[in-house]
């Protein structure tokens, strides 16, 4: 006779992998949310150090436009006013491009181009930034010093060169957004004697409208934190931007910055508290997206 | 109105229709039936050149005695003059009037009093106007699925076609909403010629005049519904009907 208490309540194979499952996963999560904290809490305490222990005011941090650590001041203002310029001119001119490679890939050219063009994007999206680097400081900037003069080094590369980085991410992106809409939409609007061109314009791209805007801020968080191909191709002069002159980012002043200064002297808060602006710009673009894809839904 | 000549079908070389002759009567319901693969769908599709780019079409389709499959032939009004109604509801991503208003919008159609009149009139024949009647403005995905269907019904009717064509257009409601949509549609017949094809044998007993029987791409009988349930001429056809075949 089975005893029936003892095999029904009794420890199993299955009940132990669970357990050891859910441990796995567990520690893994702690993990990460440990990791984050962490790096919060440091960015928080080092980015903090310029205004409670330097004594620099946070508005001067922010407002100011003077950037010379020699000197004792630090104003970041025209390293913020560069980084979101250029990420805005990268992300602008990007969408219309990119949109329009979605739109021609997925509802106009035969389907065997999308097989052919998707993993060329997915190549490009691929690429490390500093070849995109590379590329802006042969190609890129000799074209701008034709064109506007000045040293071609500035704002004008930096913007062109993120273009060229982020526009495989916003086109792949919009690319799933477009086929994410039901095909029945696009037959429905057809029957009602709908042209191709005012099926894309008044049901496929308000239907992926939240694809598209999150597709455009995902594509502007790279842009803002790229760091190194900026670097290569802005001149790195952190003074307000110009159409001419070189200028620097608030990713590019922290790349050239972190190896040249001393731990713990004001300069060196200083770049830390720059990181910080960026971490709150990145959550800022994070909230964006959580926002939009909320509203979708 | 609408006659087919000699209409034969091909997808990439294999033929799903074969000489089809037949003229749907005016102001009448005519049921498309036959089991799947039969070619009913195939059929009613390319009444509005639905199947353009996908399937070849060999022989005439004449609306007003004008061949629609004429390479000059606007494909836009042909489809405005013989609208459609597909299987799944398919609400827009917009308000329940944009929705109904759409097809004269794309006309260009900008006339505030004329849409807003087409908009209750289309919706009072859809039978849907008094369940939406103080929500035009809300998104028309919020409706239930029934209601989501006398919506593509009302929108197809809003640019006053003459002839509707439904592609099973109650499989995926429930029983409800199919007797609402199935007397919207026995009320449309007065003004409207309605082909809908179908799965449902009691359906097309129901609401149709006339019934087609498609074998195999073949029309094997067309006949007043009546007749063709009660005493069909074909041997075919009678076996569909009791179930040895299909």
């Amino acid at each position: 006779m089975k005893n029936w208490e003892k095999y029904l309540m009794g420890p199993s194979k299955e009940r132990t992998q669970e357990r050891v499952g859910r441990g796995i996963t567990g520690l893994s999560i702690l993990m990460i949310g440990l990791l984050v904290g962490i790096i919060l809490l440091f960015l928080v305490g080092k980015g903090s150090q310029l205004f409670l222990k330097d004594g620099v005011s946070f508005q001067e941090f922010i407002f100011k436009t003077v950037w010379a650590p020699g000197n004792e001041v630090y104003g970041a203002a025209s390293m913020i006013i560069t980084s979101l310029l250029v990420t805005m001119v990268a992300g602008l001119i990007a969408l219309p491009f990119a949109l329009a490679v979605g739109v021609a890939v997925t509802e106009i050219l035969p389907p065997i181009t999308k097989k052919i063009i998707q993993p060329i994007i997915e190549l490009l999206v691929g690429i490390p930034s500093v070849v995109y680097g590379l590329i802006g400081l042969t190609v890129v900037v000799p074209i701008v010093r034709q064109l506007v003069g000045g040293t071609g080094f500035g704002i004008i590369a930096a913007s062109v060169v993120l273009f060229l980085m982020i526009m495989p991410t916003i086109t792949s992106m919009i690319i799933d957004a477009f086929q994410a809409v039901d095909q029945d939409q696009r037959r429905a609007s057809a029957g009602l004697g709908a042209t191709r061109w005012q099926t894309i314009t008044r049901i496929v791209i308000p239907a992926a409208k939240g694809g598209i805007l999150t597709a455009l801020i995902f594509g502007m968080a790279r842009a803002f934190g790229e760091a190194l191909a900026v670097q290569m191709v802005i001149g790195n002069a952190a003074i307000m931007p110009s159409i001419q002159g070189s200028a620097a980012t608030i990713t590019s002043v922290l790349t050239t910055g972190m190896g040249n200064t001393i731990l713990g002297t004001p300069a060196n808060d200083a770049l830390w508290s720059l990181a910080l602006i960026l971490l709150g710009m990145s959550l800022v673009f994070n909230l964006l997206m959580h926002f939009v894809t909320r509203k979708e839904a | 109105m609408l006659e087919v000549e000699n209409l034969t079908i091909t997808y990439s070389e294999h033929p799903v229709l074969k000489g089809i002759e037949m003229a749907f009567p005016d102001h009448q319901i005519t049921a498309l039936i036959g089991a799947s693969g039969s070619g009913k769908s195939t059929l009613l599709r390319s009444l509005n050149r639905m199947n353009d780019g996908i399937a070849s079409v060999d022989g005439h389709i004449n609306f007003h005695g004008v061949d629609i499959n004429q390479p000059n032939a606007n494909v836009y009004r042909i489809r405005q003059a013989i609208g459609m109604v597909f299987q799944q509801p398919t609400p827009f991503p917009m308000s329940i009037y944009e929705n109904v208003v759409y097809g004269l919008r794309l006309r260009g159609e900008k006339n505030r009093q004329l849409l807003d009149q087409r908009v209750e009139e289309s919706l009072r024949q859809a039978a849907l106007w008094n369940e939406v009647k103080d929500r035009l403005k809300s998104p028309a995905q919020a409706l239930s699925g029934g209601q989501q269907q006398r919506l593509c019904i009302a929108r197809t009717l809003a640019t006053k076609p003459e002839i509707i064509l439904l592609d099973e257009p109650t499989s995926a409601l429930d029983p409800i909403s199919t007797s609402q949509i199935e007397a919207t549609l026995v009320d449309l017949k007065q003004n409207y010629t309605i082909i809908i094809v179908t799965h449902n044998m009691q359906q097309a007993s129901r609401i149709s005049d006339w019934t087609a029987y498609f074998e195999q791409g073949q029309l094997i009988e067309f006949q007043p519904t009546e007749k063709l349930f009660l005493n069909p001429k074909e041997q075919q056809t009678a076996d569909y009907l009791s179930g040895k075949f299909g």
